[in-house]
């Protein structure tokens, strides 16, 4: 039965160039070698549907719509590529996310001015960071459960530091809020700085080798001299402090803070979208683009079925089968993909 | 608004119990009116909210009125019909009086918003349940309208200016002076 299935893996199941010594045989191959190709693939589908169904969907207050929405979850997730590379996982981000603006808005009223608000923001978004990683590889407490916790207390503080009312975000007006998230391009622009930054990180330097053997093999990692408790408090704190970083902009981008947001909303989306996109959640194996292809797909679900005037119950229900339907087509495609990698 | 004119209903969490039934309590009356409408998904996040509403608008920019059930969803018309120019060309509606809410309306960017009297809500059953233990329960806990109060650009200044517990927007205990007259 075993050898039956395994014969039935072995032969093509999709019609492909014949030859491997052809033209069109090596580029199929070596697109089936990008893993990315599948988020590459149901993405432009998705494109190409709403852009049918929906002449609005390439005007350009529609394509910035787009971005602003995907912006936050393409930094989650690229921070959510390091963590999960490394085996680990961050839930908190979502409530850094959040909580951030409510940090800067705090040291503003305390008369902070508001350019080193941000920065002590920042800062304190980075400290979450750093309580996560430390209390994750020092005291050996599952990434997913000190995360999870720590989501809470910071949505709690929230609450609490805020008496449960909405209050107006500092900083919207003049060149500063251009740059800070109310220009247009201005949260997507940034993200896609962030984007580069991390995977050059990743790529690109000797840490992000460091990452990425921490994460495909601990214990030799740690045999080799690399520093691996070391290594995943600092992907800790990087992904709290962008993610710190991209909800102050998105906060002073909407002119308001609403201290009900739960924070577990906000990752989800950003771990989706980097699955997607290629990244193991089981570590050793981490994609920046692609995590920026899954965050596009997202976002042009999320935009796309408001565009087109899905009902709000229906809403859930297509984006739910929409997800599933790209995750199955990354696992199948990707075996078809491992066969031209041989 | 005319027959057959279109409404955005928007929803920040579809099926939750305090804010579902705005929908469903509304959606009856508009079809009556002979209006077209929709209900639109904005999710439980602000962000995420506003690129609802703009992207619905996008594809529906014939609609007459957004109107919202909640708080976030309020801020997400508001600032649709601020981003694309819209006041006066489709009307919004918001919920619950939170100041970035009060200020839209102040700003004409919404038409509305319900002040539901939350803090009578839950300050007026407690009461009569005390009054009910301490009386030997003779002190029947009534039925009481905790009024419905419709906040427009003409009412609205008054919020503005008391920040209060009893309406959500202050913390400190202050007394204000009672208004020269009773007004609903």
């Amino acid at each position: 039965m075993a050898r039956a299935t395994a014969s039935d893996n072995e032969t093509p199941q999709n019609p492909v160039p014949k030859g491997p010594g052809s033209v069109a045989y090596r580029l199929v191959q070596r697109a089936m070698q990008q893993r990315e190709l599948t988020v590459v693939l149901v993405t432009l589908f998705v494109i190409i549907y709403f852009g049918i169904a929906n002449s609005a969907f390439f005007t350009t207050a529609n394509i910035i719509t787009v971005c602003q929405y995907l912006a936050s979850i393409a930094v989650i997730a690229f921070g959510e590529v390091l963590i999960l590379s490394l085996g680990e996982i961050d839930l908190s981000a979502g409530a850094v996310y959040l909580s951030s603006p409510w940090f800067m808005y705090l040291f503003w009223t305390h008369g902070m001015p508001i350019g080193w608000a941000i920065v002590a923001a920042m800062v304190c978004s980075a400290g979450v960071g750093m309580i996560n990683g430390l209390i994750t590889v020092w005291l050996n407490v599952s990434s997913l459960i000190v995360t999870l916790a720590v989501n809470y207390v910071l949505f709690g503080f929230v609450l609490i530091e805020s008496n449960d009312i909405q209050v107006d975000m500092p900083g919207q007006t003049g060149h500063f809020s251009i740059i800070f998230g109310v220009g247009a391009w201005s949260t997507t622009l940034w993200a896609a700085a962030m984007m580069l930054a991390i995977w050059a990180l990743l790529k690109r330097t000797r840490f992000g080798l460091h990452v990425t053997a921490t994460g495909g093999n601990l214990l030799a990692a740690a045999e080799s001299g690399i520093r691996v408790r070391r290594v995943k408090v600092w992907c800790f704190i990087i992904i709290s402090a962008a993610s710190g970083l991209i909800g102050i902009l998105d906060a002073i981008r909407i002119g308001s803070i609403n201290p009900g947001s739960s924070g577990l909303d906000t990752v989800l989306p950003g771990i989706v979208a980097a699955v997607v996109g290629g990244t193991a959640l089981t570590g050793g194996r981490g994609t920046i683009v692609g995590a920026a292809l899954g965050a596009i797909f997202l976002g042009v679900l999320e935009d796309g079925f408001n565009l087109i005037g899905v009902n709000a119950n229906w809403f859930y229900l297509a984006e739910g089968v929409m997800i599933l339907v790209a995750m199955v087509a990354n696992t199948q495609l990707g075996t078809v993909a491992r066969r031209f990698r041989r | 608004m005319k027959k057959g004119g279109l409404v955005g209903m928007v929803i920040a969490t579809p099926g939750s119990g305090n804010i579902q039934p705005r929908i469903d309590g509304a959606l009856p009356v508009f079809k009556k009116a002979g209006l077209d409408t929709a209900v639109v998904d904005g999710g439980a996040l602000e962000p995420g909210e506003i690129t609802a509403v703009e992207a619905w608008y996008t594809g529906h920019k014939d609609v007459k009125f957004l109107y919202s059930v909640d708080d976030g969803d309020a801020v997400a018309v508001a600032d649709t019909i601020k981003k694309y120019n819209l006041k006066g060309k489709v009307g919004g509606s918001g919920w619950d009086v939170e100041v970035p809410v009060l200020q839209s309306v102040k700003a004409g960017q919404l038409n509305f918003t319900i002040d539901q009297q939350a803090y009578l809500q839950g300050f007026v059953p407690v009461i009569q349940l005390f009054l009910y233990q301490i009386s030997a329960g003779l002190m029947k806990p009534a039925n009481t309208d905790t009024g419905l109060g419709f906040v427009t650009s003409a009412n609205v200044t008054p919020y503005l200016a008391h920040a209060t517990r009893f309406e959500g927007s202050g913390v400190a205990q202050t007394a204000y002076a009672p208004p020269s007259k009773i007004a609903y």
